[in-house]
């Protein structure tokens, strides 16, 4: 005769489980938290830069961060009067989806893009990369030709292309700091500075050139 | 020889490490800007029914100048010009929560109630900081080249700017990266003519540490490694600034209700909370705070190389 199971003698199921012995705290880079945010351009912030040899005259954009308490993000994160008070004063916000997968870096739409560090998240566009260098830190790299024909190809598309006085404030602020340079003591460091503030003169005198020439060629136009 | 009494055979009465007899902090900024007179404090939203304080800026005070007027013939009005600047105000917080535990053995005392309410005040003031240095981008006004290491000319680039837009810049502050004092200090090794003479260019020369550090032509400098990447460049994006370019809003919490344990400091609020079944406690620190641009004339972005 079996013996009679009794209560205790009954067949309980455990599941096979690896010993943990912990692990490194947190994997995740040190890195600056900077919260998610929009681009815009002011109407009188532009620069000059040279892509494929040619000098072109491209907005400097700004971030609008969406942050709760700056610059009147509220606290559910609606950045709608922010927005709003940009735009009163002539700023354009640039839209995500002016940004196609072929004009980024990575090959991914949009301009917004975001890493998790141990200290929070940075948010950065998408032409700017984190690596690792050899001492775990995080480095940045920088695809500045990508950026600036992105933000070339923004003008006249969505930005209208900046007024002729822009221009010849910039060419007169370089020229006052050439001024003072020249009023220097000649030295290495002073010929070099020299040297690149009449380099960007004449850079910012060739977009001049060939806005003039567009400007022309429109007025001739309607006049036609 | 054997039977020695060496440290490696004797596990049962020595420790692998004691702690100090004190702790040390991290390497970090501790150098803020809450409460510098630079940045206009606009008000505090409590009991005005709404979370938005907007600031009027009007023309008075000489912006219209009277006009001549024949004799005999009639004046005319001339209005005040006006404008507005919002400034939203948001929860800011941070939260910790220790075990009991923790609490028994620890023989450092940072984690009484009295120093967790001290690091969040200071955790509020970092915050601030971090807030003021994000709206540095949004000046309209921008010197400095992409790439290229900040300078002298920068710096008087950037007071110029200012002065030609009519400001007072006796007093004005610049709120820079590390990187960017450092560079403007290069830049200064190397000036001659009447600048090498200056008492403030010598003072620039010197170290700094985080905050104050020191003035130049008559603007201050403020050192503070939470000014942020361009985010689209490898610059640096700080900038100099006038009274009444920036602003901050609070809302001054009431006592809160529900909890016994809360202290109030100003504009920050601690609470602490228990959770007995699990042994815990938390620490809640809480601000209602916002920062905005007032006047975008009053202020010039300066953006250098990092």
């Amino acid at each position: 005769m079996p013996v009679p199971q009794t209560a205790t003698s009954q067949t309980l199921a455990s599941e096979p489980v690896r010993p943990s012995v912990g692990g490194p705290r947190s994997a995740l880079p040190v890195v600056e938290p900077f919260p998610g945010f929009l681009l815009y351009a002011q109407p009188l912030a532009w620069e000059v830069v040279e892509i494929d040899g040619e000098a072109v005259a491209v907005p400097i954009l700004s971030r609008l961060p969406l942050s709760p308490g700056v610059g009147g993000v509220t606290s559910h994160g609606d950045a709608s009067v922010a927005v709003a008070q940009k735009q009163a004063r002539g700023c354009i916000v640039i839209r995500d989806e002016w940004v196609t997968a072929e004009e980024t870096a990575d090959g991914h739409p949009g301009y917004l893009r975001r890493l998790t560090g141990r200290n929070g998240e940075q948010h950065h566009t998408a032409w700017t990369r984190p690596e690792l260098n050899a001492a775990g830190h995080v480095v940045w790299s920088h695809d500045a030709d990508g950026y600036n024909r992105w933000r070339a190809s923004l003008v006249g598309k969505h930005i209208p292309a900046p007024d002729a006085r822009v221009l010849g404030d910039m060419a007169d602020m370089v020229r006052t700091r050439l001024d003072r340079i020249a009023g220097r003591p000649t030295t290495p460091g002073n010929e070099a500075q020299l040297g690149a503030g009449k380099a960007r003169l004449e850079v910012i005198g060739r977009v001049g050139k060939a806005a003039a020439k567009v400007a022309t060629k429109a007025v001739k136009a309607g006049a036609a | 020889m054997a039977n020695e009494i060496l440290y490696s055979g004797a596990g049962d009465y020595t420790l692998a490490a004691a702690l100090a007899q004190e702790i040390q902090l991290v390497l970090a900024d501790r150098a803020w800007l809450w409460q510098h007179p630079a940045i206009v404090g606009v008000g505090d939203v409590s009991g005005l029914g709404s979370s938005v304080i907007k600031t009027p800026i009007l023309s008075l005070m000489g912006v219209n100048q009277m006009a001549a007027v024949a004799e005999g013939s009639p004046t005319s009005n001339t209005d005040i010009t006006d404008t507005s600047a919002s400034i939203t105000v948001a929860r800011q917080a941070l939260q910790r929560q220790k075990s009991d535990l923790i609490g028994i053995v620890n023989q450092y005392g940072h984690l009484a109630p009295d120093a967790l309410a001290m690091d969040m005040m200071a955790a509020f003031e970092a915050r601030f900081t971090a807030m003021i240095t994000a709206l540095l981008d949004g000046f309209s006004s921008t010197v400095g080249t992409s790439g290229v290491d900040m300078s002298f000319d920068d710096w008087v680039d950037a007071i110029t700017t200012l002065e030609i837009a009519g400001n007072s810049v006796q007093n004005a502050l610049a709120v820079l990266h590390p990187r960017q004092v450092s560079d403007l200090r290069q830049s200064l090794i190397a000036a001659g003519g009447p600048v090498q003479w200056r008492d403030d260019v010598a003072g620039q020369l010197n170290a700094s540490n985080p905050g104050f550090a020191g003035q130049l032509l008559g603007v201050d400098i403020f050192r503070s490694s939470l000014v942020p990447l361009d985010g689209g460049s490898d610059n640096r994006v700080g900038g100099m600034f006038c009274r009444g370019a920036l602003g901050y809003a609070l809302g001054t919490p009431k006592p809160p209700l529900g909890t016994a344990d809360w202290i109030i400091s100003g504009p920050l609020m601690v609470e602490f909370e228990r959770d007995a079944a699990y042994s815990y406690t938390k620490v809640v620190g809480n601000v209602f705070c916002g920062v905005g641009e007032l006047q975008d004339a009053m202020g010039v972005e300066i953006a250098t190389d990092a």
